[in-house]
This record gives structure tokens, sequence and C-alpha cells, in this order.
């Protein structure tokens, strides 16, 4: 009886770790396309051919002297806005969680709704703002718009956060003396640290791939990579390879964070995020 | 709690958001330490002789020090002009800044731009189909008739087609059906045609030649010869044709080209007041055409409603089409190595003609305005004079078709671009859309309705009848 | 805990500042522009005022109501998709032995988030063109299937479109899904084997409902996030074959950028705002927020 079990427990096994790679695999399959070709010696961009001599001419012709200049741009931009959300969003979840006051239900349906603006209902207005106030192809125009965008996402995931921490703690710290702001810094944060860090990369992440906030605020001195890679939108034809080029190059930053984090992603929306 | 849990996210978190700041603030600080200085006002009488200028040139304009900023789109032109600024930049004293942008975005952000009342190009870059009719019409951009009559500059070497159609509006119209008008908004960069690219390998085998003159009964044929089921599979490997029939403005566009070829030159799409004019055979037939192409005739895919314009060029490249429609400018691309490996086997030949001899093909073209709302208008008019000039038309000859008629006869210039024999010829008989604003809207709706009825969903009258209903409705708005 | 009334302000603050300068008065300036007459030729138009007439227009356009439709349709079948795949996903995830995998197979499906999804969509397009440029027609002729013309019709376009979104939303599902998974403590899984409830079973009885109300805030949270789609559809089908994929998002944006109806687009973006706050006010009360 036990030994049969064992056996239909490691067959169950098996047939699970085929259907996971399987899954994996075709899951990945668009991103195996897209490494493949960036690779691929630039005539044979968008034939399917699966033998080929590995070049690196793409990444050649994908680069100019804009693309250091742009990827630097990505950078402070991504981690500029990623910065400011962090500590907004820490500010004003903790608030949301912790406090009850007149309005609070009415500030949560206004975060939702803005939530669910279409980026095509304000861009024009944000450039007629950004152009006034005298910030248009500046760092700041790009990093406030996308603060406020990715703040309205931060907040949702950090209010589960802090819902999560126990309020017990932070109450003897209180009793001990511990004022409000030092309970967040002391406690609360450390406490719901994995979901902070969870929060900033995604800030990072969709600052770095935005486009349409990109091109309405940036300009010369301060173009990002989405953009710089949207350029491989010839008259004569897509680019392809140069595109796969630089999406490639694009990926590695955003890789690496999540890598660095990736025990806290898992951990970090399960603390908290899952209860609803 | 685990305390070595907590020790190990909280010391890293707050690395994490030390090192952000950190970051955006040496970001910060290296953008304040590395602004341009301020721009000193300096008062200098210039004499210079630019390309472009037709005398010299004495100005005590204020330029030094100026920053002119230009929206190109990011094509040949973009390359060039990033080649050869300096000369401009270092005549004047002036820094150029050029914001190259692709197809998708140029019109958007400069639409944004030009409305602004403040806004951030001095010079656009636009395009005839899309961008002209609006800023035209709403004159958003500077009428330039004073200025050309100030330094009496000389516009007899633009093709007048150019001019008429790329530059010249009627003062306060909305609409221009016709080419010509009496404010001048822009001066015409890129002229260019509808030319067919076409496999002269795969002609030969059919045992034909390229030539400037077929009909649609001659091209109806080879392209069905040209189909081919090179392995025996029982697919189609080679098609003779891809003709762009997407739903929407682009599929209008190449459409409107057979339709011109069969004399629709007389009923354009609508008249000057949007009611619709494509009630007649012309219409009828063209349309036929386009979809006896792959049905009565297999000599194109079905799935040519499914082709976005630059589609039907890969696959051209690809190998799987013989032969394509494309503009000038991307036949050039189309005849290098680098870009096209049957290059070495691609000829430019003028589409076919209709039974009223006019080939089905259609000039268009980009122009540079100077904005309404720059503040730099004089240095923006020197710098338009500067890239259409004849000589920055010869260095762009290769990749650029010109706005000018010497640069067209320019033996040098030719033998770097062997399609202009072809679209002199297609100059003479191309049609010239009729520009509105309103045209984005119509040649959308019209466009859903014939791609319908080309792929086969709708029948002909129908289509026509809905085409014209959707017009009326757009007009009545 | 009521203290100082001070502090929900100060704290809250910030984010509010940032959120209300960028987006709100953003918001304000469409909300405004929709009752001119804004029409991008005419000039002044956008200080005339014309009352409720772009919203009365909407009404009555039938291309902007068959635009609604279609964005309900894509949303309906891509929350399903994406649903149960991320779930399909999760689950298989979960039961794996071989740590390794657990973590290559995390760490692999959080990639397509961090792609750019102008970058995704161009691949899918090329991943699904007709004929044999198609990189899965292509693959489909070496087994000698004839080339199949996704884009063709509305619906495989609508598949294709829907497929193309879910490569970037199914991460997010997995993760949330996943992690709710892990909360799951081991007795209850441990106890209910022992009670002879497995498989199936166990997935019914014991699983879906734990897992209940992180699958209903998430479902509100996709739903919001694809009502916002343009990426895949503006670069995959451009609105498709005869308006098959037009969602509302896609023709707001073509009346605003392409027919330069600015005033019209406004007004329709309220519109697209009105619809995703009303249906989450109504499903709001039903789940703890």
């Amino acid at each position: 009886m036990v030994i049969s079990h064992r056996r239909k427990r490691s067959a169950r096994n098996v047939a699970i770790t085929v259907a996971a790679v399987a899954a994996l695999a075709i899951f990945m399959y668009p991103m195996f396309v897209i490494v493949t070709m960036a690779f691929k010696p630039p005539s044979l961009a968008t034939s399917p051919v699966l033998v080929f001599q590995p070049s690196l001419d793409n990444f050649i012709d994908m680069y100019s002297a804009d693309f250091a200049k742009c990827l630097v741009n990505s950078l402070i931009i991504a981690s500029g806005s990623a910065a400011l959300v962090t500590v907004f969003s820490c500010l004003a979840a903790y608030a949301l969680s912790r406090f009850n006051f007149r309005g609070k239900k009415q500030l949560n349906t206004f975060t939702m709704m803005m939530r669910a603006l279409p980026v095509v209902a304000f861009v024009i207005p944000i450039f007629v703002m950004i152009s006034k106030a005298g910030i248009y192809d500046t760092w700041l125009g790009q990093i406030f718009t996308r603060t406020a965008i990715d703040l309205t996402f931060a907040m949702w995931v950090l209010r589960s956060f802090f819902d999560s921490v126990p309020i017990e703690v932070e109450e003897s710290a209180m009793i001990d003396g511990c004022s409000r702001l030092g309970v967040l810094v002391r406690i609360s944060i450390p406490l719901a640290a994995p979901g902070i860090a969870v929060a900033a990369i995604f800030s990072f992440i969709f600052s770095w791939n935005d486009f349409a906030v990109a091109i309405v605020t940036t300009g010369y001195n301060t173009k990002t990579l989405p953009v710089y890679l949207s350029a491989f939108n010839t008259q004569r034809g897509l680019l392809w390879g140069p595109l796969a080029a630089g999406v490639v190059v694009s990926i590695i930053p955003t890789l690496l964070l999540a890598l660095a984090i990736q025990r806290y992603i898992v951990k970090g929306l399960s603390l908290g995020a899952v209860k609803g | 709690m685990n305390r070595k849990y907590l020790a190990i996210s909280r010391t890293t978190g707050i690395i994490a958001i030390v090192l952000a700041i950190a970051i955006a603030s040496v970001g910060v600080a290296l953008y304040y330490a590395t602004l341009p200085p301020a721009e000193k006002v300096v008062t200098q009488t210039l004499t210079t002789t630019l390309p472009g200028t037709t005398k010299a040139y004495t100005t005590t304009e204020i330029y030094r020090g100026k920053t002119l900023t230009v929206s190109v789109m990011k094509e040949a032109t973009y390359d060039y002009i990033m080649e050869y600024k300096s000369e401009f930049e270092e005549a004047y004293g002036v820094t150029i800044l050029v914001d190259g942008l692709p197809w998708g975005g140029l019109i958007e952000k400069q639409l944004i731009s030009l409305k602004a009342d403040e806004g951030i190009y001095d010079v656009v870059h636009t395009c005839c189909d899309t961008a002209q009719p609006i800023y035209y019409s709403a004159g958003l951009v500077e009428p330039l008739n004073s200025y050309v009559e100030r330094d009496n500059y000389d516009l007899s070497d633009y093709l007048p087609v150019a001019l008429d159609y790329l530059a010249r509006w009627p003062e306060g119209a909305r609409r221009r059906m016709k080419p010509g008008g009496d404010i001048l908004y822009g001066i015409p960069t890129l002229a260019t045609g509808a030319i067919l690219a076409i496999r002269t390998d795969l002609l030969a085998e059919a045992g034909y030649e390229p030539r400037n003159d077929w009909t649609w009964e001659d091209f109806v044929e080879i392209a069905k010869d040209l189909t081919k089921d090179a392995n025996g599979d029982g697919e189609i490997d080679v098609w003779g044709t891809a003709f762009v029939a997407c739903p929407g403005y682009d599929g209008t566009e190449r459409w409107y080209l057979v339709y011109s070829s069969f004399g629709g030159q007389e009923a354009m799409m609508t008249d000057e007041n949007l009611n619709p004019m494509i009630d007649n055979d012309y219409t009828r037939e063209s349309l036929k055409l386009i979809r006896d192409l792959w049905e009565k005739y297999g000599a194109a895919p079905k799935w040519i409603t499914t082709l976005s314009p630059g589609m039907d060029v890969e696959l051209y490249k690809s190998g799987e089409v013989a032969s394509v429609w494309c503009w000038a400018n991307t036949g050039a691309s189309l005849l290098m190595p680098k870009y096209n490996k049957y290059a070495n086997v691609t000829a430019i030949v003028v589409p076919p003609r209709g039974p009223t001899g006019v080939p089905s093909t259609a000039f268009a073209g980009w122009s540079f305005s100077i904005a309404k709302n720059s503040r730099n208008k004089d240095l923006a008019w020197e710098f338009v004079k500067w890239v259409t000039s004849r000589e920055m038309q010869l260095r762009m000859a290769a990749g650029v078709p010109p706005s000018r008629t010497s640069v067209y006869e320019d033996p040098e210039a030719q033998k770097v671009a062997p399609y202009f024999p072809q679209m002199q010829v297609a100059f003479k008989g191309a049609v010239c859309w009729p520009m509105a604003p309103e045209m984005a809207e119509i040649w959308d709706a019209v466009g859903k309705e014939f791609s319908a009825y080309i792929g086969g969903e709708i029948e002909l009258e129908e289509a026509i009848s809905r085409a014209v209903e959707a017009i009326k409705t757009i007009a009545a708005r | 805990m009521k203290t100082n009334r001070l502090y929900p302000f100060l704290f809250l603050f910030g984010a509010f500042a940032f959120i209300v300068v960028m987006m709100f008065v953003a918001l304000c300036y469409s909300f405004v522009l929709s009752f001119s007459g804004y029409y991008i030729v005419e000039p002044n138009s956008e200080t005339v005022f014309v009352g409720l007439q772009n919203y009365g227009t909407a009404f009555f356009d039938r291309e902007f109501t068959g635009s609604l439709v279609t964005s309900f349709i894509f949303i309906g079948a891509s929350i399903v998709f994406q649903t149960c795949v991320g779930l399909g996903l999760a689950l298989l995830v979960h039961a794996l032995t071989s740590r390794t995998l657990v973590t290559i197979m995390r760490t692999m499906l959080t990639i397509p988030m961090m792609v750019m999804s102008v970058a995704s969509s161009y691949m899918f397009l090329l991943m699904f063109l007709p004929g044999k440029m198609g990189t899965i027609n292509a693959l489909l002729s070496y087994f000698g299937i004839a080339p199949i013309d996704f884009l063709g019709s509305g619906a495989s376009a609508m598949g294709v479109v829907v497929l193309a979104d879910a490569w970037e939303g199914i991460p997010f599902v997995f993760l949330i899904l996943y992690a709710a998974l892990q909360v799951i403590p081991k007795d209850v899984f441990e106890s209910a084997e022992i009670d002879g409830c497995v498989g199936l079973k166990r997935l019914r009885h014991i699983t879906m409902p734990l897992l209940a109300p992180a699958i209903m805030s998430l479902l509100i949270l996709r739903a919001i996030d694809l009502w916002k789609t343009f990426d895949p559809v503006y670069i995959i089908t451009r609105g498709g074959p005869y308006r098959a994929t037009q969602v509302a998002t896609l023709y707001t944006y073509l009346t605003a950028f392409k027919y330069g109806h600015i005033a019209y687009s406004c007004a329709l973006s309220m519109l697209l705002i009105l619809i995703p706050t009303i249906l989450t006010a109504i499903t709001v009360k039903q789940v703890r927020f």
C-alpha cells in the first residue's frame, strides 16, 4: 500500500515537472524569439531559421551616440521616480491603513479612479502643464508624472502590507513613548520591507518601460530608452534586428533588479496583498 | 519574527532606498552642472554665403548663441541633417537641436507643440497626407511669402507640382481639393511618387523584361506568372504582388492609386463641401481589380487585407512577394544591398497604367515649415533655406528624393539614385490627393468598407453605399 | 487609533499632492475641454462652449458604442484567459517538488512583465503574421500545415490581441496567486489528504475557497488595467479587420490625434473613466477593499 502510494506520488511528480517545463517553454517562446532575433545576422532577422551564425551586428546597428545618453536618462528617471514613489507611498499607505478619518472611503475610490485613467486622456494636459512650468525636456517632468502614476499602484500594494503588520507591536511602541513617525520608521517599515521592495521595483520597471508619457515629456536632451527604441520603426519598415537587440539590452537592468529581490517578490506579495 | 530575516530585509530595503535617492540626486546635480551657459546676447554683423542663399547675405540679426529646435522624422533626412548641421551651426554660431521622431509619434508631438502657446519646435518637418492639411488649414505654421520676397528667394528650381501640392494653400481655405494657392506655408524638401519595385530575376524566368509602360492587363498577366509554388509542396511560395489593402487610411491611399489610373482624378473622394463623389464606375472597376488580384487571378494572397504599409516591403525583402508598390524613398533603400538582400535583382518601374494611360501612382512629399509660435523665425527661415538648398539636396540624393528639378537632372545625382527617370515619368501623371483636415477620418472610414469588400466579406454595392454613408456622417459633424 | 488630527493629513499629503497635481488637474483640464468645441483645425474653437453636445454625439456614435462593446469582450476574454492560465501555473509551480525548478520558474515567469509592451506587441505581430513570414506560420509549415491567416478574421485577431496582452498580464496573476497558495498552511492540505480529498476535489473544495479573496481583488485590478490596454491593439491590428479589435481607448486616441476632434476625445475620455469607476464602486461593496 505504502509503496504503490509512493510510486503514484513520484509518477505524479514527474508528470507535474514535465507539465511545468512544457508550460514554461511555451510561455517563454516569445522571449526566445526576441533573444534569437537579437543575435541573428541582420539579413536573417525575420526568418524563423533556428540554425544560424550568431552575430553582434544588431547590437552594433542599434548603438549610436544617443544610446548611452538614453540609457542614463532612463536610469535616472526610473530610479528617481521609484525613490519618490517609495517614500510617499509608504507614508500614504500607512495612513490609509492605520488612521480612521473622514473621507477615507472616498480617497480609496479616488485612487482607483486615477488608476483607471487611460494615458491618452491626459497626455495633452500633461504636456501643457509641463511646458508651462518650464520643465519640459528635463528629468523632473518625467519623474513627476511617472511618480503620480505609479503611486496609485504602490499605494494599493503597500496598504495591504501595512494592514498585515500587527497593530499590537505599534501600540506597545507608542506606549513606550515612540512617536507616530518613529513607529513608522522603526517598526512598520522593517516589517513591511519586502512589500516596499516590491513596490519600489515595480515602480522602477513601469517607469523604465514607459513610452506614452516619455514621448510627451522628453525631448532631445532627456530622451529615454523606449523612445529611442521606437525610432526603429522607420518608414522603410521595422528594423527588427536592432529593435530586438535594444529590447535585450533594456531588459538587463530590470532583470538584475528583479533577481536581486526575487525572494521578496513572492514573500512580499504573500504577506498582505493576497488577503484581499 | 525571525531576527535574521528582519535584519537582512531592513538593511537591504534601506540601502536600496538610499541608493535610489542618491542616484536621483547625483543625476539632478549633474544635469544642472552640465546645462549650457546662459545665452549671451551679442550683436554681430554677419556676412555669409551659405549653400542655399543665392547671394551674400548681410544681417545684423542676433543669432549667435541661439538654439534652434527642429522636428524631423527619423529617416534619411534626419541622418543627413545630423551629418551636415555643423556647417550651419558654425556659420551662424548657433546650436541646432534635432528631435528625430519615428512616424508613430511625430505628428502627435508636432501638433501638441504647435498648438501650445509656447511650442518647443521652431522648424517642423511636415508630411503631405497627415500633417499638412491640418497645419496649413489651421494656420499653425508661418506664411512664408514675405520671407521669400524679402530675400528674393528663387523658387523656380523647385518642382512646380511640389510647390503647388506641398507648400501652397489658398488663403483662409479649410480644404484644398486641387493643388495650388496663394499662401506659401512651407518649402518642399522631399518629393516622391509611388513606384513599383519588381524582381528582375523572377521576371526573366517568366520571360519578361521590366518596362515602364505596363497596363493593368499586362501587369495582371505578369503577376499571375510570377506566382509560383517553387518547391512543389502545394503552397504558393512566391506571390506575384502584394497590395496593401488594410482597413483604414493606409488601405485607402493604395486604392486611390488604382482609382486614379482608371480616371478617378476627375472625381475625387469628395468635393469642396465634403459631398461624396466616389459612387462611380472608376471606383467599381478599381475595387474589383484589387479583389480579383487574389480572388480571380490568384496573383496576390488573400490576406492582403491584413497588410500594413511596411509589411509588404518586408514581404518583398524576404522574397515572398515578387513586386510591391512603394514610395520612391523606400524604393531607394530597396536598391541597396545593405537593406535588401535582393537589391541586385530589383528594378524600379512606373506602376501599371489604366485605360486612360495614367499610371497608378500618386505624388506625395514632405516640406519644412516654420512654427507660428516660434521665437526664432528668422533663424528658422535660414535653416529651411539651407536644408532645401541645391547643395544639400545633392548630398541627400542617395536617400531622399529631391524636390528640385536641377537635382533630378544632375548626372551625378542620377548615378546614385537610378530611379530618378522613373520618377519623372511618374510625376507627369501622378494624382495629387485632396487635402482637408477631415480627410483622415473620411479615408479611415472608407478604407474600412473597401477593405471589407476586397477581403470578400461584403459585396461591391454595399461597400460603396456604406462608404458614402460614412462620408456623409463625418461631413455632417 | 484616532490620534492627532494632523497626522493623517501630513502622511497623505505627499502622495496625494503628486496625484492631484499631475493627474487630477490634467483630468480637470480634459473635463473642461470636453465642453468646448475644440477641433484642431478651427482656430479658437477651444473657447466655444457647446455644452453637452460632445457627450450627445458620443451616445449616438455607433463606432464609439461598438468600441465599448469590443472593450468589454476583450476584457472578459482576457480576464478569463489570464486568470485560468495564471491559476494553472500557480498550482503547477506550487505542486513542484524540486526547489531549483521552482526558483527557475518563478524567475522566468516574471520576465515578460519587464519587457516593454511596445516591444512585446511587435514580437507578437511578427509571430502571427500571415504568410510565411510569421514565426508561427513558419513553424507550422515545418509540420506541413498551411499558413493560417491569424489577423484576417475578427475572432482570431481578437485572440491574438488577447494573447499578446496575456503574455504581459499573466506573470502578475501568477505571482499573486502563487503567493496566496504559499500562505495556505501546509496542514490544511495534509489533513485534506488524510480525509481522502485529493486532486480535483481538493481543488474545488479547499484551494479555491481559500484563494477566493485573492482572486476577487485580482479580478478588479486586472479589469481596470485591461481597460487601459492600448499598445497590443495599436501595434498588432490597428483596430482589426473591420473594427473587430477597436477598443475604446484606441478609438479615443484616434479621434484626438488622427482626426483632430480634441474636445470630443476629451468627452470620450471622461466616459472612459466613468465606466470602470462605477463598476469598481459596485463591486467594491462586495469585497473588502
